[in-house]
């Protein structure tokens, strides 16, 4: 038996949210005026930024494909980004930040139309400034932001949330003290308006019972930030609309 | 809205971190009162209807017009009390609930049960998730006043909120401090004292189930002659120390034997360390978890060979006992300095009531409470209605133990019955030795199939199973069973040649993995058998029915079945799932009459023959390789009617037959325990009944040799051979005899995981196999269910589970263990409970055997009836007529020389002196001793007469001394309040503020020990971290 209750008998867990609620997410877009697109994501405490270079020339020549674009991520978190120091050690290339940048990658490669931008690349880069738990869905949600900050011709907005089940209740969102509750951590990734399957991680079994519930809490969580992503770009866009016209 | 929680924490490091975790505060927690409306409309915004139905499952709420709100130190404290269904309408607050579950896990988990009971309505507030009542915790407020400020803010938040519905709210706490503030924000607020008072007038009970912790100690002027424990070292100083290796942690395990001896095992060094006397085990009680100081080497000691029953006072020449019991085996000895974790629990018992009962028979009285378990010392309660609890059998909690006092006190938990009542004491036993003994929940049931499952097979229930409907299959019995959970069949393939299969009922078919039934199951892990019941493992629709593999209806089975020549030879074999349909349930005595019978031809009984034969030259093989041939007394009781008290005793008969099924019952297990082997190297359940240490047979070795035998212990084959060769001629009971003492002197076979041992040590001495584990009776034991799984899965009929591996077998075989030990006790206890009720009102003379013999005393084995008992020679605390040698386990008088296998002349009868403990009395008449202990054992000894009245003027001080104690003042004042004088009100607010005084400085003190085992961060911390970090800056 768990040594936590990871959600009260009451319903609740230990942050308050109950089983299908999302955590706070707050955007904003345009932070670095460098890039091409970037995006400011932040999930409850987990804080990230995306920055998105391209369309632009292909870096390593021989990489270029001739009737479409390559994407490329880099993911990496920051030093102060989690509580407990470890030792400084290289923060990208390890195994974790390699699995998060190529689930990036792929989730995009599908997404954008590639076709538009043939022999060209274009550059992802993720930074972790703080973290507390759904490091890859919230990734992927700052990804697509710049990406469309930057104008890039997507087919669909890309959607992430993880979700798992604790004690056989299936839980959206985690946080850290849940991720390392022992439960599976069940990543989903969908296109919400055309309503495709990206991704879908698992890092531990789930009862096969259980698992239509998972995914069902997962896909109903994606449309909620769907909705959130969607409001705060049509919000930007206005913006700017409105501050062109002013100039 | 959203806020942060942030608090510091040592990491096991002992670097100081930042953690910091979001909290959503919430405006849609409902209250949990019926009448309002406003906080279902809110919730109903919020949620969706799923969620509200599975909710409202596990969520009762309050509907009266009074609600009470509970401080943390109410419910740790006041447990029992709260578990008393007349408190109802209780706001549990989840600050609270996080501090009790911190505090005391077993508490906690008691206080849920007590929510999830509708009728109870105790409602669970999460107060600290509310936007209305959490509050953050301020510069410089300690965690425990910011927790109070939160109960606080929590209360009054509900009174505001149903002030509209005109219902009261009533803070409890008995922390004089909150009581105050409460008071000074005008809440409603009174401590639990006074609400029981209160409501004493329609349960009088209630008043006893309070626990009064901080109950006033006499204060005796003359200090050096009050009876003083030495002081417990507290929980910091222990752990350094225990860390450098100056002081041993330990289990406190006192000794059946000898209530003031006891034993803790030192881990470290793989010794044992003897606690000896009553100071030295410094207030320890059997099971807590003790820190020990060990005494220098001159002052090591043995075990004391005194048999020591009765707890009657504290002895001052325990000096005298110990020369007495000076041998030469010494082990290191010590003394309890402190105590890391209590392991107290509610005991059953009696109270022991030694004054007059005429005039007294109202008021508050001290009593003693004996526990039945006689590792526990007797324990002071306090009581208003003693005419109530003389007589009965009774459950008491301890609270406290001080260090001037000689018995710990406690209180009055719950009453079970009358004392020697059958279904009383059958009672006891079980909750005793922890048997789960409730009925089965309605989640359990639900997971039932329907009871005419069975007359509706269809073929797609046939999927992976033989059919062997048309075989002849048959089970065979004690008379009775109702779950029959093996069945034979035999077929003569071809001569020589048979083909022999043995069918387990298919419990696992009905006990799906990880469902409420089998969770159940795997805690109670397996049936108890008591004399006149049985707690079943599974409920009795399965157990006696749908599992049961009864004559003439279709069961599901697991069968194995080998080919297998006339030779005992195996061929073949075949695990498979089947459907069977029993055509005979025979007992073993109709059976055994089948085979004797040689008119009788039909096929059931040439088949019986057949397996005869068969068991026969398995049974010859086994012995070959050396298994053993072990006794134990097993007596069976007769009664007159069904239920009713025992008639008659008889020694449970043993026919050919049961050897019969027994030696298949072997095969089977071994097979199958290669079987599972074989897939599972890993995380097989098996069992093993390891060989045991050379050293253990010495002293057995010795007394055998003495009567002139030779006795070798080398292997379990020279050990068969030796038992076979132990024969006295006209003492058939010699061998019988021998054979149970061996018996003693090994270790019991256990269950274990083939993950965690090496496969040298899996072997079976008993049965000298070298493989073996349990697969013929998962109706009454849990390991069977986990085996029929590997073996289903190793057939791969089923699939692997997912929590297949060596740590989860390793658990449950350690669980499935001590539920196998407790059922065993428990029915051993439920055989002397028996043979006691047997023997009132009857005296006998009866045979008997000397089978160990201690300084004082000796035991004695009564053949007749299958039971021990000790018979005194002289008094432990006297010098002994007798002449004790450890050595040669004798003990002489003069001529009279009592030895090991020696026969004597008994009488017994029951001893029924002391309701609270009647016992068997056995009685040596011949050879005839003159030391025939008297009524009450201890009273031949002068200095315990003495003990004895100096405690009873210490209970009458006591009792008087009470008089001006708060507690009796409220009660008077209540009592009085009709004349209502103002005078009486204030004295009583006066009176009762040295108690609150004291009960505030109580509860701080529980609050404040830091939680060892918890895992929430150390608040405590944060005071000092602040600091260092102003010094950093400082700097």
């Amino acid at each position: 038996m768990s040594k936590l209750s990871y959600i009260s008998p009451e319903g609740l867990r230990i942050d308050g949210r109950r089983a299908n609620e999302l955590r706070r997410i707050n955007i904003q877009m345009g932070v670095s005026n460098r890039a091409d697109g970037s995006a400011y994501y932040e999930q409850g405490n987990t804080k990230i930024i995306a920055a998105v270079y391209g369309p632009r020339e292909i870096s390593v020549s021989g990489q270029s494909i001739f009737d479409r674009a390559i994407v490329k991520c880099e993911f990496a978190t920051s030093s102060f980004s989690t509580t407990e120091r470890k030792p400084q050690q290289k923060t990208k290339g390890d195994r974790a930040t390699t699995e998060i940048s190529n689930l990036v990658k792929q989730a995009f490669e599908s997404t954008i139309q590639t076709h538009l931008y043939p022999r060209s690349q274009i550059n992802i880069y993720i930074q972790v400034l703080q973290s507390d738990g759904g490091l890859k869905a919230a990734a992927i949600n700052a990804s697509t932001l710049a990406l469309i900050d930057a104008g890039i011709s997507m087919k669909d907005f890309v959607c992430a949330v993880s979700t798992s089940c604790i004690d056989g209740v299936a839980v959206l969102d985690l946080n850290h003290i849940e991720e390392r509750s022992g439960g599976p951590d069940c990543l989903l990734s969908i296109q919400p308006q055309i309503g495709g399957v990206i991704s879908l991680n698992m890092d531990s079994k789930v009862p096969q019972d259980l698992f239509e519930s998972v995914l069902e809490l997962g896909e109903k969580g994606c449309k909620k930030i769907f909705s959130i992503l969607s409001d705060q770009v049509k919000k930007y866009s206005t913006d700017l609309i409105s501050n062109q016209l002013k100039i | 809205m959203q806020s942060n929680k942030c608090f510091y924490r040592v990491t096991k490091k002992g670097t100081v971190i930042k953690v910091v975790n979001e909290i959503y505060l919430r405006d849609d927690i409902p209250c949990g009162h019926d009448s309002c409306v406003e906080c279902k409309k809110k919730l109903e915004k919020r949620t969706t209807v799923e969620d509200r139905v599975l909710l409202s499952n596990e969520i009762s709420s309050l509907n009266g017009t009074k609600v009470l709100v509970l401080d943390t130190n109410v419910i740790l404290h006041q447990i029992d009390l709260l578990e008393d269904p007349t408190i109802k309408d209780v706001v549990i607050l989840s600050t609270v609930l996080d501090e009790v579950k911190n505090q005391n896990r077993s508490i906690s988990n008691r206080i849920r049960d007590i929510v999830k009971d509708a009728d109870r309505r105790f409602y669970v507030y999460s107060n600290e998730y509310s936007k209305f009542t959490s509050i953050q915790r301020e510069t410089g407020e300690t965690p425990n006043d910011r927790n109070d400020r939160a109960i606080r803010s929590a209360a009054e938040w509900y009174r505001s909120h149903l002030h509209r519905y005109n219902i009261k709210v009533l803070l409890i706490t008995n922390d004089k401090d909150n009581l105050k503030k409460a008071k000074a924000l005008g809440l409603d607020c009174q401590t639990i004292q006074d609400l029981v008072f209160e409501l004493s007038d329609k349960n009088p009970s209630l008043v006893d189930k309070l626990s009064d912790p901080s109950e006033d100690h006499i204060k005796d002027t003359d200090e050096s002659k009050k009876f003083q424990f030495l002081e417990h070292k507290p929980l910091s100083v222990l752990t350094e120390e225990i860390k450098n290796g100056k002081l041993v942690q330990g289990v406190f395990r006192t000794s059946i034997t000898n209530y003031r001896e006891a034993t803790v095992s030192d881990r470290a060094n793989e010794r044992d360390i003897l606690i000896q006397g009553i100071d030295n085990i410094n207030r320890a009680v059997d099971g807590d978890i003790v820190a020990i100081e060990l005494f220098e080497e001159s002052k090591w000691n043995a075990p004391s060979t005194i048999i020591m029953l009765e707890s009657e006072g504290v002895e001052q020449d325990d000096d005298s006992i110990a020369k007495d019991a000076m041998v030469a085996n010494k082990k290191p000895t010590g003394r309890v300095v402190g105590i890391i974790k209590r392991n107290w629990k509610p005991y059953c018992g009696a109270v022991e009531f030694k004054g007059d009962g005429s005039n007294q028979s109202t008021g508050l009285h001290f009593l003693f409470f004996i526990p039945v378990d006689k590792r526990i010392p007797k324990i002071r309660i306090k009581s208003r209605q003693v005419s109530n609890l003389l007589g009965r059998r009774i459950v008491v909690a301890i609270d406290q133990w001080d260090k001037n006092s000689k018995y710990p006190s406690g209180h009055f938990v719950k009453d079970l019955g009358p004392l020697g009542d059958k279904e009383t004491e059958s009672q006891v036993l079980l909750l005793q030795f922890d048997i789960p003994h409730h009925p089965f929940g309605a989640s359990v049931m639900k997971c039932l199939p329907s009871p005419d499952i069975m007359d509706r097979v269809t073929p797609a229930d046939m999927v992976g199973r033989k059919d062997l409907r048309k075989e002849c299959i048959f089970s065979v019995d004690p008379p009775g069973c109702t779950d029959i959970d093996d069945a034979l069949h035999i077929k003569e393939l071809s001569k020589g040649v048979f083909e022999v299969g043995v069918h387990i009922a298919d419990v696992s078919h009905f006990v799906q993995e990880g469902t409420a039934i089998d969770e159940e199951a795997a805690s109670r892990s397996t049936s108890v058998y008591l004399v006149d019941r049985r707690i079943d493992m599974l409920p009795g629709e399965l157990s006696g029915n749908l599992c049961s593999l009864m004559c003439n209806v279709d069961r599901y089975a697991f069968s194995c079945i080998w080919k297998i020549t006339a030779d005992g030879e195996i061929i073949n074999v075949e695990y498979t799932k089947s459907i069977i349909r029993s055509c005979a349930s025979l007992t073993y005595e109709q059976a055994q009459i089948k085979i004797d019978d040689k008119s009788q031809n039909d096929q059931i009984a040439t088949n019986l023959r057949h397996l005869n034969n068969l068991a026969k030259v398995l049974r010859k093989q086994r012995f070959d390789r050396g298994a053993l041939m072990l006794a134990s007394p097993q007596v069976k009781f007769k009664t007159e009617e069904h239920g009713g008290d025992p008639s008659d005793v008889e020694i449970y008969q043993l026919r050919e037959t049961n050897a019969m099924i027994e030696e298949f019952m072997l095969l089977a297990n071994i097979w199958v325990a290669k079987k599972i082997y074989k897939h599972f190297p890993g995380c097989a359940m098996l069992r093993r009944h390891p060989t045991p240490k050379k050293s253990s047979f010495e002293l057995l070795t010795k007394l055998i040799e003495n009567k002139g035998f030779t006795f070798s212990t080398n292997t379990s084959k020279e050990l068969s051979e030796s038992l076979d060769s132990c024969n006295i001629e006209g003492d058939p009971y010699f061998n019988t005899l021998c054979r149970i003492m061996t018996t003693r002197c090994m270790s019991p076979a256990v269950y274990f995981s083939s993950g965690s041992v090496p496969y040298e040590e899996f072997n079976h001495y008993g049965l000298a196999s070298e493989i073996y584990t349990h697969f013929t009776s998962p109706i009454r034991r849990y390991p069977d269910i986990i085996v029929h799984r590997l073996l289903a899965t190793a057939i791969g009929v089923s699939s692997v589970s997912l929590n297949l591996d060596n740590k989860t077998i390793s658990s449950l075989t350690e669980n499935n263990n001590f539920r196998h030990k407790m059922a065993q006790y428990a029915g051993r206890g439920s055989t002397q409970l028996h043979t006691l009720i047997f023997f009132k009102g009857r005296k006998s003379v009866e045979d008997a055997y000397i089978i160990r013999v201690k300084a004082n005393a000796f035991v004695v084995l009564v053949p007749r009836y299958g039971f021990e008992g000790t018979v005194y020679v002289s008094d432990p605390s006297k010098a002994s007529s007798f002449n004790y040698n450890h050595d040669d386990q004798t003990l002489t008088n003069g001529a009279l020389t009592f030895r090991v296998f020696d026969k004597v002349t008994v009488e017994i009868y029951v001893d029924d002196s002391k309701a609270h403990d009647q016992k068997l009395r056995i009685n040596c008449i011949n050879p005839n001793i003159n030391f025939i202990p008297s009524d009450d054992f201890d009273s031949n000894n002068l200095d315990d007469i003495l003990n004895q009245k100096d405690e009873q003027k210490d209970l009458k001080k006591e009792n008087k001394k009470e008089i001006n104690k708060p507690i009796e003042n409220n009660i008077s004042t209540t009592v009085t309040k009709k004349s209502n004088t103002k005078k009486e009100k204030d004295n009583n607010s006066i009176a009762g503020k040295e108690e609150k005084e004291k009960e505030k400085e109580k509860s701080k003190k529980v609050r404040k020990q830091p939680s060892k085992e918890s895992n929430a961060a150390p608040l405590e911390t944060t005071a000092t971290i602040k600091k260092t970090n102003k010094k950093i800056k400082t700097k």
